[in-house]
């Protein structure tokens, strides 16, 4: 059995210890802190904007474009659709209720800071638009007292369009609230009972005062554990759809699949060490304040670019710490994988996440897919090809 | 203490904290530890609301992105948020966060109702019971590989001979000597700092850390830990907050060393047994408790499936609210209850077990999921004595190399 050590517990760490111990790999995770998805909304992009700065709305025939393709040099439309299933199934399997169909076209959500901006694929309770100048009407819900919130962004931005069709409706505060709740607090109110039964109630109320007959949309509060139960139980007493926008951190959605992922990654024996990696050599990492060494086959190195001393890999293959500038944390020569092909590492040690190849995510709006190719052609070099390809065709829909 | 002011206002903490996802009074690590430091730094000596409600599970350091020391700016704000407490709780805590003073006079955990109301205690926690010593140390002669030391903490002194007895019996079995340290019943000071009584917990560490290496002879190669609140605050907390060198020998929770050092014979012994009736086996649930997951989880996990149980279910649960003391305290309960209460889903099946690292916790997560909970070494006892007594499998290896 092939161990694999993976260094960060971010989305990309995550999804790597997804695929991997589903292909019969024996895989550590060892990470000094925790992972950034308590800083994600959930969304994963694939292209949204060219190099120039404007829209991409239909990805696909983005990445079609050969001269496009410059550090996933291996990847046709449909390795991309063969791997965006298989991240949908692992969503589906950690308890997620996921539609397996993929997207057609960027959508617009509602990024915490109140703008409208593309993305690929979302969790199911992320509410969507399917243009930057939509005409379905829409209920906003507005819970009160939410720091932060885009629903007065919304509201002008409604009183300036009048093609847009929006209202919102106010809630009266729980007995319960105080003024310090984040939405991850209101989120664990609405996991309670009580919590539960006051939007329930509340939503029945305010919906004397919808007059649209559009989906209503809340901040996104509607619980941790129980969301897919409470969106159920609001949705059938006021008998329209129901959705949510994403907020500030602590980002309710990205801790919904964190929590789910941890769960079903431990039950399939997936040890979650903490330490500090200092080193990484051919026979596994070793940890700081005299922890020890963790021995594996292969290290993929998931820490991210995003909270902490986060990695950078350059195309020239140089990794850097983002926080320090530092530049000698690895005995060995990476697997550069931005300019060399799957098969061909120089040494122990794949570098995975939405920093590699050079890419700049956050002007680009490719911080998705470079998770998805990153770990995937990470996960193929260390199963072997054969293996992966067998274990894809078994992830990917029926036929029809 | 290191790294005071690098907190970057990311509030992964407040996403780790399970007081918070319980308890909607609670302002959350953030506003209670780096926030509260950088005003306290600047003048401002208010403490704040609910500042005692921290379990000082520490799952917040856990966390941090940047190492702040989150729970311990926690404590060092209790510290200062004694003296406006009534003298009720004061003489309570005081006895809380001597649980060397209880390991001594188990029987006194056993207070009259009118008494715990009087004191702030919990009428709605169970309180451990006694439980004397049962397993049988084979003394059948075997190579001797080594002699390791096994930490008495105060819970398996005052509550638990039967898992410190199992724990010996298995240790020897493996072809271990076993020295039990400290000889005298002393706190490693992790009750004390969790309640904010800094300087105390600190006293405490020293007496017990002088103990240790008192009554330790000199050939012992490892420390062996069943308790992991005990286990972190010695292992980490001690160079890190209360000022001690480490100790000289290296520590290990008993769930570690049975995987690294438990000899072959001893898992086909179990694996054997497991297999011969593995129709009605219980259901085996593991928890590894909040200061456990400073080593990481997933431990107790593997060491089940080492044992050759079929079934392991790891609860979903990252701390239970028991948290040393915290649970036996009146204006806890409540809490305490409903975070424990998070894994009633899981438990789906009549017959079962749960293996847990701490034996309050353990105490705890039997009373609020109704299945029987012990430490590991308990439970691999168990399965071991079945072993031999139904297949007579012998406690040492038949062939020997």
């Amino acid at each position: 059995m092939r161990h694999v050590v993976i260094v960060g517990q971010g989305p990309s760490g995550l999804l790597a210890a997804d695929w991997l111990s589903a292909l019969g790999a024996a895989v550590t995770i060892v990470a000094a802190s925790e992972g950034s998805l308590a800083l994600w909304s959930g969304s994963f992009d694939f292209r949204n904007y060219d190099q120039d700065g404007s829209m991409v709305t239909d990805p696909w025939q983005w990445w079609a474009e050969p001269s496009h393709r410059t550090f996933a040099q291996a990847w046709e439309l449909s390795d991309w659709k063969r791997w965006w299933t298989a991240l949908l199934r692992s969503f589906q399997d950690i308890g997620l209720i996921v539609d397996l169909t993929l997207p057609r076209k960027n959508r617009w959500i509602v990024a915490p800071t109140g703008r409208l901006r593309p993305t690929f694929w979302c969790p199911p309770w992320q509410w969507t638009l399917s243009s930057s100048d939509p005409n379905e009407p829409v209920t906003l819900v507005d819970v009160g007292s939410l720091l932060d919130t885009p629903i007065n962004w919304l509201k002008a931005r409604t009183r300036d369009d009048s093609a847009w069709l929006t209202e919102a409706v106010a809630l009266r505060r729980p007995d319960a609230w105080r003024q310090h709740w984040s939405g991850l607090a209101w989120a664990a109110f609405l996991d309670q009972p009580t919590g539960a039964d006051w939007v329930i109630t509340e939503s029945i109320r305010a919906r004397e005062h919808m007059r649209l007959p559009g989906a209503l949309v809340f901040p996104q509060v509607l619980g941790v554990a129980t969301t897919e139960r409470l969106m159920q139980r609001i949705a059938d007493a006021v008998d329209r759809p129901v959705f949510e926008y994403a907020l500030m951190p602590p980002a309710v959605g990205g801790i919904r699949i964190r929590e789910r992922w941890h769960k079903s990654l431990k039950s399939r024996g997936v040890l979650f060490r903490h330490g500090h990696v200092v080193e990484v050599t051919d026979s596994g990492v070793r940890l700081g304040e005299s922890a020890g060494r963790i021995a594996a086959d292969e290290v993929v190195i998931a820490t991210g670019g995003i909270v902490g001393g986060g990695l950078a890999l350059n195309p020239e293959g140089i990794l850097t710490n983002t926080a320090t500038g530092e530049r000698d944390f690895f005995s060995g020569e990476l697997n550069a994988l931005t300019s060399v092909g799957v098969g061909n590492r120089l040494s122990h040690g794949y570098v995975v996440g939405r920093m590699v190849g050079g890419s700049d995510p956050d002007r680009h709006g490719d911080g998705g897919a470079m998770n998805v190719w990153s770990v995937a052609t990470a996960v193929q070099a260390i199963m072997g090809e054969r293996a992966v390809n067998s274990w894809l065709s078994t992830r990917e829909e029926g036929p029809g | 203490m290191n790294g005071t002011d690098a907190c970057l206002k990311c509030t992964i903490c407040v996403s780790a904290c399970p007081v918070y996802r319980k308890d909607t009074e609670f302002p959350g690590p953030k506003a209670l530890g780096p926030e509260w430091e950088r005003r306290r730094a600047a003048g401002d000596l208010i403490v704040m609301d609910h500042v005692e409600d921290c379990t000082f599970c520490q799952l917040c350091e856990l966390a941090c992105p940047v190492g702040v020391p989150i729970a311990h700016l926690i404590a060092e704000q209790k510290d200062r948020a004694r003296l406006r407490q009534p003298a009720a709780i004061r003489l309570r805590d005081a006895i809380l966060t001597h649980p060397e003073w209880v390991a001594r006079a188990p029987r006194l955990s056993t207070t009259p109702r009118f008494v715990s109301r009087m004191m702030r205690l919990s009428t709605t926690s169970r309180r451990p019971q006694p439980r004397f010593s049962t397993a049988v140390v084979s003394p059948s002669a075997r190579e001797i590989h080594g002699r390791v030391g096994l930490f008495v903490d105060c819970f398996d002194r005052g509550f638990d001979q039967e898992t410190l007895s199992a724990s010996t019996a298995l240790l020897t079995a493996w072809g271990f000597a076993v020295s039990m340290v400290p000889k005298s019943s002393l706190c490693c000071g992790a009750a004390a700092y969790a309640s904010g009584r800094v300087d105390q917990a600190k006293r405490q560490a020293e007496a017990m850390r002088a103990a240790i290496i008192r009554d330790l002879p000199n050939e012992v190669t490892a420390l062996i830990t069943l308790n992991a609140t005990c286990d972190g605050t010695m292992d980490q907390e001690w160079a890190k907050y209360f000022g001690l060198e480490p100790l000289p020998i290296p520590m290990m929770p008993f769930h570690e060393f049975a995987v690294s050092h438990a000899p072959k014979f001893f898992w086909d012994g179990l694996r054997s047994n497991e297999e011969l009736k593995r129709e009605g086996r219980p259901r085996v649930w593991t928890h590894t408790t909040c200061r456990g997951q400073r080593r990481g989880d997933g431990g107790l996990f593997a060491l089940a499936r080492r044992a050759g149980v079929s079934e392991v279910i790891p609860l979903d649960l990252e701390c239970c609210g028991a948290a040393g003391s915290y649970a036996f305290k009146t204006e806890h309960e409540t809490t305490a209850h409903r975070m424990g209460s998070a894994a009633k889903d899981q438990i789906n099946h009549l017959m079962g077990e749960l293996w847990v690292d701490s034996g309050t916790c353990a105490v705890h997560l039997d009373q609020i999921l109704g299945i029987p909970a012990r430490h590991p070494a308990y439970w691999l006892y168990q399965r071991w004595h079945q072993a031999s007594a139904l297949k007579g499998i012998p406690d040492k290896p038949s062939i020997e190399g």
